[in-house]
């Protein structure tokens, strides 16, 4: 059974199809690619999984509970998280405090132990820090902690963008475009840190434009178009395929 | 059967006059996401200048309502260039702005002209529509024509005319609209000055039937308010629509009951179905 | 995560702590009485902070304060409870109804929000207004008792029904309530609420139930509101539902545009500066609120983020002229 199954999922908004009859399954384990070119219904593929948007139409599966119709932070406590491309960060947190905050789902708050500064509520913050601590040195921002997110460079801050995914103890993590805008050193470190989240047995499907990426990371590549899944497989059989090379002709120079 | 009669009647004129000023406010909000806090006073302003024209002036009435859209238009047109143009994009900041201005409008009309008794205004329309044994004034069924003239000509102009396509557009997503090259300051213009007009001639034409006071306008406007909730915020069409359903549901009780109990029972069915439905009756499904 | 130094208070707290206990024994009875309603105030300010801090203006939390105050006057003066017993409950009755308030709030947004609000606290305050059992009706409750003198043996009897007594009384009941909300906002709690304020979306996708925080919010501000509401009724002896209008509404929401919502201090500057405002406008009479309308205006244009952002916006000026005037 896999870990995450689409049926027949569509979404349409009034008179635009977005995603159309999406069927799909990640197994376990897996670093999937979901590529395609831009409006072809990838972000909105992840929307629809994590429960942002409503599904016009399908079904999801998760470790095969259905969660079509769950809110976003019920999914996240399945275990199922994403990042995002954009609004990615709490701007004016420090990175430590982004970080920490996403440990809420698994640090229970009691408000009388708020107010009074409980043993257990100190004990729950303690352990929060500890694990806030261990992605931060992870994910190499360690040295970072007390900067506000904000002020960032950009690639620090999809790194934090990671971080704040993993600090939700996921066990299937969503990518969205998570080595977009970087440099070829950040994209190899970046790169070299998800397949560490991966050996961690963290499950990881990642959007993508950069092909290089995707091609040398991902095992399987899922390719959307207008919303349809085209082709699946791994990478050297979806370079070598006609009906991609005509979806992206003349938009990405680094598949070649 | 006369007073099924009279309800029905009054159903439309207690709809009709909420609409007037709930449409508008619902175009203001998806136009420039302002929450016009300061509705009931632009309505207030609009019922003190057919009292300075009409009753103080002498001037015929038809002239006096004219003057009173024109007036609330231009104290729109300034204050949205002045103050709200520059808080744009920041609900809180104009929402506040908004609350503001309806002290200063109070102050003002209530300084310059007196607070103490209500201001008379004679009904300029005698006499009352007999339908079916149901007795009710002219002055109040005139709004029904009116409503429908002013919202059809909105209707028209919003669906007819290209500049009225791009303010709806603008209405409905108003990010895609200026990604088209459409101007959001004119459109923000446009949309209140067209607003604060009907606001005005709301304020006119039920200036002779309810009390003039600084303070008329924090009664009626309570009902829009629900009213455009209600309909789906910046949903003309579902504006118009919750006037009508929350318009006869008013009457109807308070015909039964009283008015109290009518705004309390529709602040109700506004709170109830919201729970539910937060986007309200016509509003946009929150992507 | 941030040190919870309880162990070293802040000097200027300290110092502020202790100019509120002295202040009043150098204030005409007046003044006292200023002074203990601009307590209760900085307490209601918080209180709204709370909610404001997951991003929502609560119209209704002025009627949610009335709600606690008619509360504790109909039990302390119809039923005879003690004030010390009403105090907390009626804490608990305005939290209650802030509650059910927020089942269609929390997932409301924007402009929904407010009027929605505003419409739904608005019905409750005419059914105050219509109903002349319990609530009085129009005219409200009056003659509403302060709590019953405190025989202490050894010392003089502390009556209540004098402005000194009665202000130590608000005053400790401010600190009380002040420390728990700082303690709340400090908090991971507050944080959380925060993180729903800067990037909902984000907050709901790393598990936080924004919902369920928001309700949460409008339940622990309403539940200071109330507290509020006791103790301001049993000053003024009287409520009705005009007390609670759009009115004194629109000076609450004042007090937080002009002093900021960001910092825990900026309502309290807020609330300290529209009083001190309205007492030395008191010559202008029925002007006053002009001028209240048009000092929110301003600041809204000139000084977004409110007075608490001005030291920063004043040394960031600074700092722009000694630039210039260094190139110069």
């Amino acid at each position: 059974m896999a870990l995450l199954e689409l049926r027949g999922v569509t979404k349409s908004f009034g008179g635009l199809v977005a995603v159309s009859d999406v069927d799909l399954d990640i197994e376990e384990g897996e670093i999937r690619g979901i590529i395609g070119p831009n409006g072809a219904g990838k972000t909105t593929l992840f929307n629809l999984i994590t429960g942002n948007y409503p599904v016009t139409e399908g079904r999801i599966k998760y470790n095969g509970e259905d969660i079509t119709r769950f809110s976003p932070h019920k999914i996240a406590s399945r275990g199922l998280v994403r990042t995002f491309q954009q609004t990615a960060l709490f701007n004016e947190f420090s990175v430590q405090n982004n970080v920490s905050l996403a440990c809420h789902l698994h640090a229970r708050v009691a408000l009388f132990g708020v107010i009074a500064h409980t043993p257990a509520n100190q004990q729950t913050q303690r352990q929060a820090e500890k694990m806030t601590l261990e992605i931060l040195e992870l994910m190499g921002l360690a040295d970072l902690k007390d900067e506000l997110a904000v002020n960032l460079p950009h690639g620090h801050q999809r790194l934090l963008g990671v971080a704040i995914g993993l600090a939700a103890k996921p066990k299937m993590l969503l990518l969205d475009e998570p080595v977009t805008g970087m440099n070829p050193t950040e994209k190899q470190d970046m790169v070299d840190k998800i397949r560490q989240i991966r050996d961690q047995g963290i499950t990881i499907v990642l959007v993508e434009h950069d092909m290089r990426t995707v091609m040398g990371l991902c095992q399987k590549i899922s390719v959307l178009d207008f919303g349809k899944k085209l082709v699946e497989g791994p990478p050297e059989e979806i370079l070598r395929n006609q009906q991609v090379i005509e979806a992206y002709l003349g938009v990405d120079e680094t598949a070649t | 059967m006369e007073l099924v009669w009279q309800t029905v009647v009054n159903g439309w004129v207690t709809s009709f006059s909420y609409a007037v000023l709930a449409v508008g406010l619902a175009l203001i909000f998806g136009v420039s996401r302002l929450a016009n806090f300061a509705w009931g006073e632009f309505f207030m302003v609009g019922a003190y200048m057919v009292w300075l024209l009409y009753t103080v002036g002498g001037w015929p009435f038809p002239v006096a309502l004219l003057g009173a859209m024109g007036v609330v238009a231009g104290i729109g047109l300034i204050t949205e260039v002045s103050i709200f143009r520059r808080l744009r994009g920041n609900i809180s900041a104009t929402f506040m702005a908004a609350t503001g201005l309806i002290y200063v409008l109070q102050v003002l009309v209530g300084q310059v002209w007196g607070v103490g008794r209500t201001k008379p205004v004679i009904p300029p329309l005698a006499g009352s529509l007999e339908i079916f044994g149901a007795s009710v004034g002219w002055q109040r069924v005139v709004i029904i024509p009116a409503g429908i003239a002013m919202i059809g000509g909105l209707w028209l102009f919003l669906h007819r005319v290209k500049l009225g396509q791009a303010l709806r557009a603008t209405s409905q997503d108003a990010e895609a609209a200026t990604l088209q090259g459409v101007n959001p300051n004119r459109m923000a213009l446009l949309a209140m000055g067209i607003a604060s007009a009907m606001a005005g001639a709301a304020g006119a034409l039920l200036s002779p039937i309810y009390s003039v006071t600084p303070y008329m306008g924090t009664r009626i406007i309570l009902m829009v308010f629900i009213i455009v909730v209600f309909g789906g915020v910046g949903s003309i069409e579902g504006a118009f629509l919750a006037s009508i359903i929350l318009g006869f549901t008013y009457a109807v009780i308070t015909t039964l009951a009283d008015s109290t109990i009518a705004t309390i029972v529709s602040a109700v069915i506004m709170a109830t179905v919201l729970a539910f439905r937060p986007q309200g009756l016509l509003g946009r499904e929150k992507a | 995560m941030r040190k919870h130094n309880l162990s070293r208070p802040h000097a200027g707290l300290v110092v502020s702590i202790a100019f509120v206990c002295v202040v009043p024994f150098f204030l005409r009875e007046y003044y006292v009485g200023v002074a203990t309603e601009l307590l209760i105030f900085i307490i209601l300010a918080l209180s709204f902070r709370v909610i404001l801090t997951t991003g929502g203006w609560n119209l209704a939390h002025y009627v949610v304060m009335g709600a606690g105050a008619y509360f504790s006057a109909i039990m302390v003066k119809d039923f005879g409870w003690p004030f010390w017993a009403a105090l907390p409950l009626a804490g608990l009755v305005a939290a209650l109804v802030g509650l059910l308030l927020s089942y269609p709030l929390s997932r409301m947004r924007e402009f929904a929000y407010l009027i929605g609000s505003f419409a739904m606290g608005e019905a409750i305050r005419l059914s105050w207004n219509r109903l002349d059992y319990p609530f009085g009706g129009p005219a409200g409750i009056t003659d509403i008792p302060r709590p019953s003198p405190w025989s202490i043996p050894g010392l003089p009897t502390i009556d209540f029904s004098q402005a000194i007594p009665y202000y130590f009384l608000v005053m400790v009941v401010m600190l009380v309530c002040l420390f728990a909300m700082y303690r709340i906002d400090r908090s991971r709690l507050g944080d959380i609420f925060k993180s729903i304020y800067s990037q909902d979306i984000l907050a709901e996708n790393v598990g936080i139930n924004v919902v369920a925080n928001k309700r949460l919010a409008i339940v622990i501000g309403s539940f200071f509101a109330g507290i509020c509401g006791v103790l301001f009724g049993h000053y003024h002896g009287s409520i009705d539902p005009a007390v609670f209008s759009l009115g004194p509404l629109i000076i609450l929401l004042a007090w937080l545009a002009v002093g900021g919502i960001k910092t825990f201090t900026g309502p309290i500057i807020g609330t300290v500066f529209f009083v001190l405002l309205a007492e030395g406008l008191r010559p202008l009479a029925a002007w006053r609120p002009l001028v209240y309308g048009l000092v929110l205006i301003a600041v809204l244009l000139f000084i977004p983020g409110g007075l608490e952002g001005l030291p920063a916006m004043v040394s960031t000026w600074f700092k722009k002229l000694r630039r210039r005037i260094k190139r110069e």
